[in-house]
């Protein structure tokens, strides 16, 4: 990583909502990278800012935060990256601390913890525009004395304002590397900080930092002095004494830090900010309206609504053009190579179909990400979590995890990179567990065929809509559930503090918006695709192999007379059913027969494991249409409803009876039949762990569920 | 505590969400999304001027 060489290194710290990012844009110039911290799902950015006198220096953005005390996986990030304790990287040289200016007070509380660290400190007050209108005016000048002399910079990143005396400020504390003048602790506090530095460096026999007391004294955390090695019978008796000494001077030894902070930060303060006469923010006037206790949430329905349906119908379009595109190559690539049936049937199916596998999800991926990024931006998206915290709380989630739960109803994928926008560890993963069950849109196909098929014939269109409607919901049924115990019973959490800040509203700036969704789907690509294409090839190969010509031969002997496209349907059928998967399925067949699925259906099932919406083709296959057959396929309708059992107990009633068909779609609404659902569940949660709980879980719990629809269902028929 | 809610403060109760749970609180120049459950530990008193004249139990 180019942070170990010679370079500098600037570490961009800061509230979340105060532009940092933007901030980080407008400095890098999007010459930016985008990785991963070692072992935890927390995205590494950097990028090279030019500090405008010849020197280049590379600027980490590390995740927006309030305090240092750690409490969630990007707020340890931001204390081992100040640190100098992540793999890979050094101790930066300086930290660009960002602060809102209509609120100094608390940005810079974090500011004066970061002061702790000793690093030279450069200020940005950024948002300068909104403090002026509200009448603020900021002597900067007496800020950075009563700071010790730190360089204090007013900007508008959103305006583009003020980034060259950000470069110029930043130069200047990285020349001078005066630190920022740290806070005065009350002699008691100050002892027990000595107290505590003592105890810890006599036990470890390392060197213990002033910002690593604090940790140690004031945070129950334990990853400070878990990091140090600090063993918990070691560290119990000195800490409790010297907390017992922070209480007995008058201080609540949980409180104190913030308290004394803040006393200091009110002095420092004093005379900075003079407040005239300006226009209130137009936000609370917004939020009467948004947050109305009736039309708020019409409106945040109406809004969600709109972002579904965009996400749902605006992706279609490039989708069906990737779609065709694909096809159009394998149109190209395959003729030629005809002559080496087995090259032609691995370009065209294995690779060009693995291809498109996964660049089927980027439009929706994209669209998603640009709409929550609108979303974000704007301030909206803690208003919506504000309205759906409730509904979401007592099952252990809360309210942000509603847009991935919405969009799930699209397509997974998305949804689970969308999970990062929960702040809270354990209800990020159980989000993410729960997301796989929403009724995505490739499983619209699988329910179109069997309504189409079934349902509407035998018992009208208004019993195939309410089907349809009905299958929507099987998933969203079990996942409530299924959260609740998760975070209950096995995660284990206690009801978690959701304490969130409703920012002020503001315009989403293009360039940023548009910046974040390139890099989801940029990270989306390289990741996932990578699985799913080889999952794609795989499943190819299986149901290729074995093939042996007198296969053909034999099929074109028994049917002389049929036409050539019939004939080689019927090819296809025959190897399908003598490929390792044909064969695979008809050994376990009989783990399927309690839920009325024939080998055909098995193969089906196994075949769709990496995608499901492949039943609907496989299915074309196995029951001789042909490849290529669609869910309004009339062909394969009318061979699956004359289909019947040839032997057993039900020889002669058709395979598709009214319990086979709803067993059959109940399936495919809870099974984890998606290559790569898996591939970004594991990449979210940062291992195969989750990833394979989820696929054990869901399988089974799809087994059972249908086994017992269609047992009930048959006998009651 | 780090959103600098600190003893002392005055607090006003901005609204509440539409089923009652989260509250929204403004101090310090901020509005906040707090739970009940995290509301219940702060201890209040009831300002001379709010419009709403009933002690809460803490």
């Amino acid at each position: 990583m180019s942070s170990l060489e010679a370079g500098l290194l600037v570490a961009l710290v800061g509230n979340p909502n105060t532009g940092k990012s933007t901030l980080f844009n407008a400095l890098t110039g999007l010459r930016q990278r985008v990785g991963n911290y070692p072992g935890v799902t927390v995205a590494r950015k950097s990028g090279t800012c030019d500090l405008g006198d010849g020197r280049k220096a590379e600027l980490i953005d590390l995740p927006g935060l309030y305090s240092l005390a750690a409490a969630s996986p990007d707020e340890q990030v931001v204390i081992d990256a100040l640190s100098g304790n992540i793999a890979g990287d050094r101790r930066p040289d300086a930290v660009l601390l960002v602060v809102d200016a209509t609120n100094l007070l608390r940005n810079l509380f974090l500011a004066s913890q970061v002061a702790e660290l000793g690093l030279p400190v450069a200020l940005v007050l950024n948002q300068a525009d909104v403090a002026k209108e509200q009448g603020l005016r900021i002597d900067t000048g007496l800020l950075s004395r009563r700071l010790g002399g730190v360089p204090v910079v007013l900007t508008s990143a959103w305006k583009g304002e003020g980034i060259a005396e950000v470069r110029r400020g930043l130069g200047e504390a990285l020349t001078r590397r005066a630190p920022m003048k740290r806070v005065v602790w009350p002699t008691d506090i100050a002892g027990a900080l000595a107290d505590v530095t003592e105890a810890a460096s006599a036990d470890t026999g390392k060197a213990i930092t002033a910002a690593d007391a604090q940790r140690l004294l004031f945070d129950t955390n334990p990853s400070t002095a878990d990091r140090l090695g600090w063993t918990a019978e070691r560290r119990e008796k000195p800490l409790r004494a010297a907390r017992d000494r922070v209480r007995n001077s008058g201080y609540n030894p949980m409180a104190a830090e913030p308290l004394v902070h803040y006393a200091w930060l009110r002095t420092a303060l004093e005379g900075v900010v003079s407040e005239g006469h300006g226009k209130a923010g137009r936000t609370a006037a917004v939020d009467r309206l948004l947050l109305h206790r009736v039309l708020g949430p019409l409106l945040f329905l109406g809004i969600m609504l709109g972002f579904f349906a965009s996400v749902f119908w605006l992706a279609k379009f490039p989708m069906d053009w990737i779609q065709t595109a694909v096809d159009w190559t394998k149109g190209v690539v395959a003729p030629p190579l005809s002559a080496y049936p087995m090259l032609q049937s691995l370009v065209a199916d294995g690779i060009l179909g693995g291809v498109g596998a996964f660049l089927v999800f980027l439009p929706q991926i994209l669209i998603l990400f640009l709409f929550i990024g609108i979303l974000e931006d704007s301030g909206y998206m803690a208003r919506a979590a504000f309205i759906m915290d409730r509904l979401f709380s007592w099952c252990g989630l809360n309210g942000k995890s509603f847009v991935p739960m919405l969009s799930g109803f699209a397509c997974a994928i998305p949804s689970l990179l969308s999970t990062r926008t929960i702040e809270d560890p354990k209800a990020r993963l159980a989000t993410a567990f729960v997301v796989p069950f929403m009724s995505c849109s490739a499983r619209f196909p699988v329910y179109a065929l069997m309504c189409a098929a079934f349902i509407g014939p035998l018992y009208g269109p208004g019993w195939e809509s309410l089907v349809m409607v009905g299958m929507h919901c099987v998933g969203l049924v079990f996942a409530v559930p299924t959260a609740f115990v998760l975070t209950r019973l096995v995660l284990k959490v206690k009801p978690q503090p959701f304490v969130l800040e409703l920012p002020r509203y503001q315009m989403p700036k293009p360039r940023d918006v548009v910046w974040r969704m390139w890099q989801n789907a940029a990270e989306f690509v390289s990741k996932a695709g990578t699985v799913i294409f080889a999952i794609t090839i795989v499943v190819w190969a299986l149901s290729y192999f074995p093939r042996d010509a007198s296969v053909a031969e034999r099929v074109r002997a028994a049917h002389p007379t049929e036409s050539a496209e019939k004939v080689q349907a019927r090819v296809q059928a025959a190897y399908v059913e003598q490929s390792y998967m044909g064969r695979f399925g008809k050994t376990i067949q009989p783990i399927f027969d309690p839920l009325g699925f024939d080998w055909k259906i098995t193969v089906g099932v196994l075949a769709s494991f990496p995608a499901r919406e492949v039943i609907v083709s496989t299915l074309g296959v196995t029951y001789s249409v042909g490849e290529g057959a669609e869910a309004d396929s009339q062909d394969l309708r009318r061979a699956m409803q004359d289909a019947k059992w040839s032997e057993g107990p039900r020889a002669g009633r058709p395979i598709f009876s009214l319990a086979a068909v709803l067993a059959l779609m109940v399936f495919f609404a809870l099974c984890s039949q998606c290559g790569p659902t898996i591939a970004t569940l594991a990449q979210e949660t940062g291992g195969w762990k989750w990833a394979a709980g989820s696929f054990v879980y869901m399988t089974t719990l799809a087994w059972l569920v249908s086994m017992a629809v269609y047992q009930v269902v048959i006998r009651l028929t | 505590m780090a959103l600098g809610l600190l003893p002392g403060m005055v607090l006003k109760l901005v609204r509440k969400a539409p089923l009652g749970d989260p509250l929204a609180i403004e101090f310090g120049g901020q509005v906040v999304s707090l739970r009940l459950a995290e509301a219940e530990n702060l201890i209040v008193d009831v300002a001379a001027d709010c419009p709403i004249q009933r002690p809460r139990q803490p």
